[in-house]
């Protein structure tokens, strides 16, 4: 069993290889619908979402409803509106020039697309982190994780060093960076930036988490931390992840929504707990899929 | 590929035959060496090559013209570099740079009067100037790239239209407006807006390529963790190009720093030293550098050459700090 | 699934007071350089409106610039063909000079220099481009101009025979010739930038095809970069063209202002629009203020053109050959 250690490893956490994991991550498929937690119907729902650029109509009709304290992932070939109707649970699809919707996205009952919404607050509350890493070049670690504090003009009770802490820990990056909190964010590696984006995100205490295809810009050893830390965050709070990588899907997410495009808006073709939609899918298309016969 | 040696001998069978031919055809003056040396020696590579190969004919005569080509324009440079610090050093003196020139006249002495008063009024006039185009500038810039509104492009139109101003015409709008009509009178001031003029587009052109450089996710985060337009743009985005925006303003600056068209128009000459911008005019490099020149004896030539010294000086210092920063923007790694 | 698609809700971003007032502010920052290049003609066609009035079209066409006879008699007469051609003849020598010299540095830089000199050799090419146009102008007037005398009158002796370098008389100083060499030597430097930057986004992999094919350096220089770069090259000329254009103070320096239509680069007879504001501004009369605005419009007004259609090729030529 040859075992690799990933350059950016300490002691203390030693992450298996790819090739032959010592310990290897619960893969989700084998859970049921029983021991999810499912914690009544209130959290995140998308009611007949459309989504347009435009002219074009990028997204028909989605019907999702986001259990509270599970992983949802959003799978399907690229081009089928999963990264808009991701942008479209958090108020970011409307920064596009000339971009339109429909349909309701209810949180806690409330729309969010309602003619009193701060969209700004909204964010606060559904946080989001990007594909690429991105750490705010002009700040220290330390500054940006609780950058959104500032940026926000939330006010927080905590000390801020407790919440610093706290959030790198929640993130899964306490150890490496500890004893640099002053340094740039730029100075980490790739797989270290995108947590410490995720501990960002964290900050502001949000209810729901959206990942767009957060792994998809690191390399495999880094990618299987941030899926750990994901996997522990749901614990807390309701994440929703778009991926294209139909393992990760399995290894992460409770559940999977299935979207695909047949040359028109994209579509959602199938929900269903991560099992199901691996094991027996209902239509055929998402067969096919899962099976890699296309993607 | 040459040797050392073939190119030695290339150049050497050129320098003879450009010599003979001066002799011989009374082509007169360096030039006429100069042009006679470099017809020689695209013709000695031409022959060379037909030693080693007739196929690379074209080639090896392209690369003979070509670095004569730079070789030629390199030498008005060399020559103006060495004429400026050749002629300029005997003006310098400590009294220069704390004398002005009340009490003596461009004709005097070199080691009496100096260029303080001139001095002194770039650093007021420019500074002023720089204080007005600056912010304007990096706020076109930022118009430009982070809002990006309907009117972006036509604003990035004018500000590439206004870097077309000629200088006198800058000078000119200020004197027919403000000189004119506000103040009646040239100062200081009307200088200083008429340098803003030039300095506004190069500062906005500058600072939109800097602004563009910032990735489109780092502003997505700021907005995903719920930040207003303003704190995104303050509190993230020009942080980041901190260094940028400066470079873009010191590159302002060099610009204008030996600008003279305008302020012949504008704030003119003074004879003494004053920092007051309002009520009389006021001495510049430039414009002293003019004046001297004007003058026209030895001696005035002299100073003339020696402010032009120190005005060089300032502008390539200006310069190099602008690179410094440029190269250390934030977030490059 | 629904049959009939709903109505797209077209979303407008909303926003909070500060950011409207952010956003006021900063457009209002932007639209300043509008108002001041409106003000910029609005005011040179105000002020020199009357004369435009009292001389029409032969403003453009009269080559007197005469003030009031003293006495009231003989009306001023004011006209621009004289200068306005000789800003353009002027540039025009600058050009013909700089743009063969400005490939030359550029195509060096990029495919001859060696690696280690070549970010030295820019740098210097920057700062050189910074130099002021005033210490051009004494270096022109001490240095080059004892030089380009004697050139111009080797060049009168051999090729006189031309029309364009017959002289009335065998003075060679101060003509546009020495004017427009040395205005060469001041937008050289653009053309180069501009040049540079578009030969070394030549498409590499047309070049190693080049290369492959058994091509020369010079083989594969001309049949990809240079056409590359046609575009390029084109829209820095017409940058320093623009530049060349409205130079004053080199130009005041080395050449009179003689009030001649004159084609003779080598003779001492020329002048520039530029510097003829620049040198009549200290002694003139209100009226005759008011036709050097209106000098000044028109040379606003030209300069404004090449610099807009320098941009667009210059645009064009960034996305690549057509």
């Amino acid at each position: 069993m040859s075992e690799q250690i990933p350059a950016e490893q300490t002691a203390e956490t030693i992450v298996p290889s790819i090739a032959t994991p010592a310990t290897p991550m619960e893969d989700r498929t084998s859970r049921s619908a029983e021991n999810l937690e499912v914690n009544g119907a209130s959290g995140l729902e998308a009611r007949g979402v459309h989504a347009w650029f435009d002219k074009h109509h990028a997204l028909a009709d989605v019907n999702l409803h986001f259990p509270q304290n599970t992983v949802t992932g959003l799978i399907g070939p690229s081009g089928c509106g999963k990264s808009t109707f991701l942008r479209l649970l958090n108020r970011m699809h409307e920064f596009i020039p000339k971009s339109a919707m429909a349909g309701e996205v209810l949180f806690n009952g409330d729309d969010i697309y309602g003619a009193s919404v701060d969209a700004t607050e909204i964010r606060t509350r559904i946080g989001m982190v990007f594909q690429k890493p991105n750490p705010f070049p002009s700040m220290t670690i330390g500054e940006n994780v609780v950058a959104g504090l500032k940026l926000a003009k939330v006010k927080s009770k905590d000390n801020k060093d407790d919440l610093i802490e706290e959030c790198l820990t929640r993130a899964g990056l306490w150890k490496e960076v500890k004893d640099r909190l002053k340094a740039q964010g730029s100075s980490l590696s790739g797989g270290q930036q995108q947590r410490l984006c995720i501990a960002r995100a964290l900050a502001l205490k949000p209810e729901v988490l959206l990942l767009d295809e957060p792994c998809s810009a690191l390399d495999p050893g880094s990618t299987l931390r941030v899926e750990e830390t994901i996997v522990q965050l749901s614990e807390s709070m309701t994440i929703v992840i778009v991926t294209h990588n139909m393992q990760q899907a399995a290894r992460v997410s409770d559940y999977c929504a299935f979207f695909l495009s047949d040359g028109g808006p994209g579509r959602l073709i199938e929900a269903d707990l991560t099992t199901n939609i691996f094991s027996n899918p209902k239509d055929d298309r998402t067969a096919d899929y899962v099976q890699g016969r296309f993607g | 590929m040459q040797t050392l040696r073939q190119r030695v001998v290339v150049f050497a069978i050129a320098a003879a035959i450009a010599s003979i031919l001066y002799a011989v055809t009374g082509l007169d003056g360096l030039l006429g060496w100069y042009v006679a040396f470099a017809l020689s020696t695209v013709v000695a590579v031409a022959v060379q090559s037909f030693f080693t190969g007739r196929k690379s004919l074209s080639d090896r005569i392209a690369s003979a013209v070509i670095t004569i080509g730079f070789a030629t324009v390199v030498i008005p440079w060399i020559s103006l570099v060495f004429t400026v610090i050749n002629r300029g050093w005997k003006a310098i003196y400590w009294g220069f740079f704390t004398h002005d020139m009340l009490v003596n006249s461009m004709d005097e002495p070199l080691n009496m009067g100096g260029i303080s008063h001139a001095i002194v009024g770039t650093c007021v006039i420019v500074g002023v100037a720089t204080l007005i185009a600056a912010p304007l500038g990096i706020i076109a810039a930022i118009y430009i790239v982070e809002i990006n509104g309907r009117a972006a492009r036509f604003v990035r139109f004018l500000t590439q239209a206004m870097s077309g101003v000629p200088s006198i015409v800058a000078g000119l709008f200020i004197y027919s407006t403000i000189v004119i009509a506000v103040t009646h009178k040239n100062n200081g001031i009307a200088g200083a807006l008429s340098l803003a003029i030039l300095m506004l587009p190069t500062v906005a052109r500058t600072s939109e390529e800097v602004l563009k450089v910032v990735p489109r996710e780092v502003r997505d985060s700021s907005y995903a963790l719920g930040a207003t337009q303003l704190r995104t743009t303050m509190r993230v985005v020009l942080p980041t190009v901190r260094s940028g925006l400066i470079t873009a303003t010191i590159l302002g600056i060099a610009r204008v720093a030996g600008e003279t068209a305008p302020l012949l128009l504008t704030s003119q000459y003074a004879l003494r030293l004053t920092t007051n911008m309002f009520d009389s005019t006021m001495a510049s490099m430039p414009t002293y550098i003019f004046g001297a020149l004007r003058t026209g004896t030895e001696l005035s030539l002299a100073r003339a050459w020696g402010a032009a010294m120190v005005l060089i000086a300032l502008i390539v210092i200006l310069s190099i700090i602008a690179r410094l920063f440029g190269g250390r923007t934030k977030g490059r790694k | 699934m629904s049959v009939v698609d709903p109505a797209p809700r077209v979303l407008k971003v909303s926003r909070g007071t500060s950011d409207k007032v952010f956003r006021g502010v900063i457009l209002a920052g932007a639209l300043f350089s509008l108002i001041v290049l409106a003000l910029i003609s609005g005011f040179l066609l105000y002020r020199g409106f009357e004369v435009f009035k009292d001389f029409g079209f032969s403003f453009f066409t009269s080559t007197k610039w005469d003030a009031a006879s003293e006495d009231g008699l003989i009306p001023a007469s004011y006209g621009v063909a004289a200068m306005l051609v000789g800003s353009m003849v002027i540039a025009a020598i600058a050009v013909f000079v700089a743009v063969p010299f400005a490939m030359s540095v550029a195509l060096f830089l990029e495919y001859y220099a060696p690696q280690r000199i070549k970010s030295v050799l820019v740098s210097i090419l920057d700062l050189i481009a910074s130099i002021p146009s005033v210490i051009w102008g004494i270096w022109g007037y001490t240095i080059l101009m004892p030089h380009a005398a004697g050139w111009s009158k080797s060049l009168n002796h051999w090729l006189g025979w031309f029309p364009l370098f017959k002289v009335p008389a065998p003075i060679f100083e101060r003509s546009p010739f020495i004017a427009g060499l040395l205005l060469a030597m001041m937008i050289l430097p653009i053309i180069t930038s501009v040049a540079r930057e578009v030969y070394s986004q030549a498409p590499r992999d047309q070049i190693d095809a080049a290369y492959g094919l058994g091509a020369s350096k010079w083989g594969t220089m001309r049949a990809v970069v240079l056409p590359f770069g046609r575009g390029g090259l084109v829209g820095g000329t017409m940058l320093g063209l623009g530049r060349a254009l409205g130079e004053t103070v080199a130009v005041y320096l080395v050449l009179n202002l003689v009030f001649k239509i004159n084609f003779q680069i080598l003779a001492s007879v020329g002048g520039n629009v530029a510097s003829l504001i620049a040198g009549r501004f200290g002694e003139a009369t209100p009226y005759e203020l008011k036709a050097l605005m209106a000098a000044g419009l028109v040379l606003f007004v030209l300069t404004l053109f090449v610099n807009f259609i320098a941009t667009a090729i210059v645009a064009r030529s960034a996305k690549g050959p057509q």
